[in-house]
């Protein structure tokens, strides 16, 4: 007992000397970690700021590409992946761009709870989940062989827009429609049920965009872009725009002027958009030019020009028809120039059959010739077709889809083959001989000489997918918040 | 036994009354000068802290008034039918509304606009997905409180409508502070209210060529001067947070 009396108290004492030590320490602990917190609150918020921004760019550049690759001349274009020119994408369809980063997954139509790339958004527009079976493809940034780091989007999805999607009335008849995918014609958007008559008119797509920073900030962004509308509108197969035109006609008896849609003897496949009303095959500025364009045509041919009317030939007065592009020499020389801004060729003339690519039905050109063209030999080309000097047609060649001669407003067709004009032609005088505007528009000149099967067959399909070539514009732009 | 008892008491002896108070006095030092660095910490980290809630709410503003400029414009005209649209002004957004004018006629900044926009008012039309159409986001200065009001669209006047929906936003914001707090801050930030004039808030960037009229204006760039709630107890002055950032109005003009 009594050895066990010290023993005791120097066991109490013992720790004294270690409970000092780490009281000590605790309070230097506090004191360093609070200033450790202080700094690393301020680092965060600072990367926080800067994240914030970073993410707002990177779902941006994602709506970018999507933007960009919908173009038909983009080298990534997505093509028929979206939709086949000419087609419209059906409501209910929808395709994802995936962004994801090196060893990752991004699957945006997995809803579990887990998935922080998962489309949560899609069902507040469309009513449901994406469906797991949605078609994806890559980023430019994912594909093999990019070695740079991308923008750290996660997906960009891509859907037509109906009213519904939308959220919005377009037509104000009081109901969100969820049928009927929306058009835009230039200046307004419409129901595809409710393009007005004459008017040309392409689907309106919305892309979304998830951008995801490794430091957690989120951004949902969305455009809604449509392809570039020039406005372009063709009330006749072939338009004189222009008073006293002169009109050459052939004597061929194959030659035909067609003003009834899709009448030529080249289909475009796949084609889906309603067709259109008839026009006149010949479409002339005042009713004076009716008779007198007449008399261009041989006696025994006039039952050649089709279209609008019971009577041949079919020749109408189309001055009030013509859109405002078309009505002026100031607005059809801003036309070409803006065709120009968007041409995936701008050559000077004169130029001749391989200065240009003459395109395809599924990559189409839209070409520019500052000057004179001669095509020869057996060439169609495909698109849209600006000749601001004269254009020379000879032997087996044809055009699918947009023939624009403003400027000199002559164009020559020295006939013998076979093959025709599918799509529209007009013909002005905007420049004088020196390439100055003349104050009015002067008379355009046809002559079409030589036998042959070719004309003019007016064709909404060739006329839409000429367009097609059209860079994509911004109708709208907006930050879903999460 | 008794002496090796003897000899372990020796060395097992507690302290002498000398050396415990040394000790005492020592650990009484030792944790003295702790505590007074931990007070002198503690003031610190109390500033700090004020600082950074000052830092991070500018920042939160910064990022709400850079979301609502992204967005506004939507929908766009271009957006309905021609006559949709026409018939239903209050359905589409123009990306800033005005005074006076609105909607029809649009007022030059810095000349014809009455409070907004100005150097310290803007308001914004857009829809914000939330089931309400479209929407003002006003963010108006008023004294040193940046304040922020959402109210829906009724095609009348924009500043009327929204007058009664200003809740308080952003505290201490001191773009337009007094002459008084001007030389204040001034005097621990010489670089601050240059020629001694107020900042504002607002500035606008406008389309090539177009006139300074509110449907023009492409670009906002946002300055706010935030001073911390308290002063630096340390230095008896206020701490202040400058944040500049640009916001561009990405939807098309009407």
């Amino acid at each position: 007992m009594q050895n066990r009396l010290p023993k005791t108290s120097r066991k109490s004492e013992r720790g004294v000397a270690l409970f000092i030590a780490i009281f000590a320490l605790l309070l230097i602990s506090v004191v360093a970690l609070a200033l450790m917190v202080m700094a690393g609150t301020e680092t965060s918020l600072n990367s926080n700021y800067k994240s914030s921004v970073q993410a707002f760019y990177d779902a941006r550049a994602g709506l970018e590409e999507a933007r960009g690759r919908l173009w038909s001349a983009n080298p990534n274009a997505l093509g028929g992946f979206v939709v086949a020119s000419g087609a419209t994408m059906p409501v209910g369809a929808v395709r994802y761009i995936l962004n994801p980063a090196t060893g990752e997954t991004v699957n945006p139509t997995d809803m579990s709870s887990g998935n922080q790339y998962a489309d949560r958004q899609y069902s507040s527009e469309w009513g449901s989940n994406p469906p797991t079976t949605t078609p994806t493809t890559l980023s430019v940034w994912a594909q093999t062989g990019v070695v740079a780091p991308g923008p750290l989007y996660k997906w960009v999805r891509i859907t037509p827009r109906t009213e519904q999607s939308a959220g919005i009335d377009v037509n104000g008849d009081g109901t969100f429609d969820n049928a009927n995918p929306l058009f835009f014609d230039g200046t307004q958007q419409v129901l595809a049920n409710q393009i007005p008559p004459l008017v040309t008119a392409y689907q309106v797509f919305e892309l979304t965009a998830l951008s995801v920073t490794p430091t957690g900030s989120q951004r949902l962004e969305q455009y809604i872009v449509a392809p570039t509308n020039l406005n372009l509108q063709f009330p006749s197969a072939l338009t004189f725009d222009g008073l006293a035109p002169t009109y050459n006609a052939p004597n061929s008896n194959p030659f035909d002027m067609n003003g009834n849609d899709r009448s030529g003897a080249n289909p475009m496949p796949g084609c889906t958009i309603p067709a259109q009303p008839a026009r006149p095959a010949v479409g002339v500025v005042s009713p004076a030019d009716i008779a007198t364009t007449a008399s261009g045509i041989p006696a025994d041919r006039l039952d050649h020009y089709l279209g609008a009317g019971v009577t041949t030939p079919s020749i109408g007065n189309i001055s009030s028809l013509l859109p405002t592009t078309e009505n002026t020499v100031t607005n059809l020389n801003q036309l070409v120039a803006n065709i120009t801004q968007v041409a995936n060729n701008v050559v000077q003339g004169p130029a001749g059959n391989n200065s240009f690519p003459l395109g395809s039905a599924s990559s189409p050109q839209i070409t520019v010739v500052n000057g004179d063209l001669t095509l020869t030999g057996s060439n169609v080309g495909y698109g849209i077709l600006v000749v601001t000097g004269t254009l020379t047609f000879s032997g087996n060649t044809g055009w699918r889809g947009i023939v624009l001669v403003i400027g000199q407003g002559n164009m020559v067709e020295n006939g013998g083959g076979n093959e025709e004009f599918d799509g529209a032609v007009l013909v002005a005088k905007t420049l004088d001989a020196n390439g100055n505007p003349l104050p009015s528009l002067n008379a355009p000149i046809l002559n079409w000489a030589g036998g042959g099967g070719n004309g003019v067959y007016y064709d909404s399909c060739w006329i839409n997918n000429a367009t097609s070539g059209l860079t994509y514009k911004v109708l709208g732009f907006r930050e879903i918040s999460q | 036994m008794k002496n090796s008892q003897n000899s372990r008491r020796a060395s097992e002896g507690g302290f002498s009354l000398i050396e415990l108070m040394i000790a005492t006095l020592l650990f009484t030092t030792v944790a003295g000068i702790t505590f007074a660095l931990l007070g002198v910490s503690l003031t610190r980290y109390k500033s700090e802290k004020d600082y950074l809630n000052s830092f991070q709410q500018a920042n939160v503003a910064m990022d709400q008034i850079a979301r609502d400029v992204h967005t506004a414009g939507y929908p766009p005209t271009n957006s309905f039918t021609t006559a949709t649209a026409a018939a239903n002004p209050t359905k589409v957004a123009t990306p800033f509304a005005w005074v006076t004018g609105y909607p029809a006629a649009p007022c030059t900044v810095g000349a014809t606009c009455v409070t907004t926009p100005s150097n310290f008012d803007l308001i914004t039309e857009a829809d914000l997905g939330t089931g309400n159409g479209v929407q003002w986001i006003r963010y108006s200065l008023q004294g040193t409180t940046l304040m922020r009001a959402v109210a829906n669209k009724n095609g009348n006047n924009p500043v009327a409508a929204t007058a009664d929906k200003l809740i308080p936003y952003l505290d201490n914001v001191m773009n337009n502070a007094s002459a008084a707090q001007m030389a204040t801050l001034k005097a621990g930030n010489p670089d601050l209210f240059p020629g001694n004039a107020a900042v504002p808030i607002f500035t606008y960037t406008y389309d090539a060529g177009a006139a300074l009229q509110p449907p023009n204006i492409r670009e906002v760039n946002v300055t706010l001067i935030v001073q911390s709630a308290q002063p630096d107890p340390n230095t008896g002055k206020y701490r202040v947070v400058v944040l500049t950032g640009q916001a561009l109005r990405i939807n098309p003009n009407q």
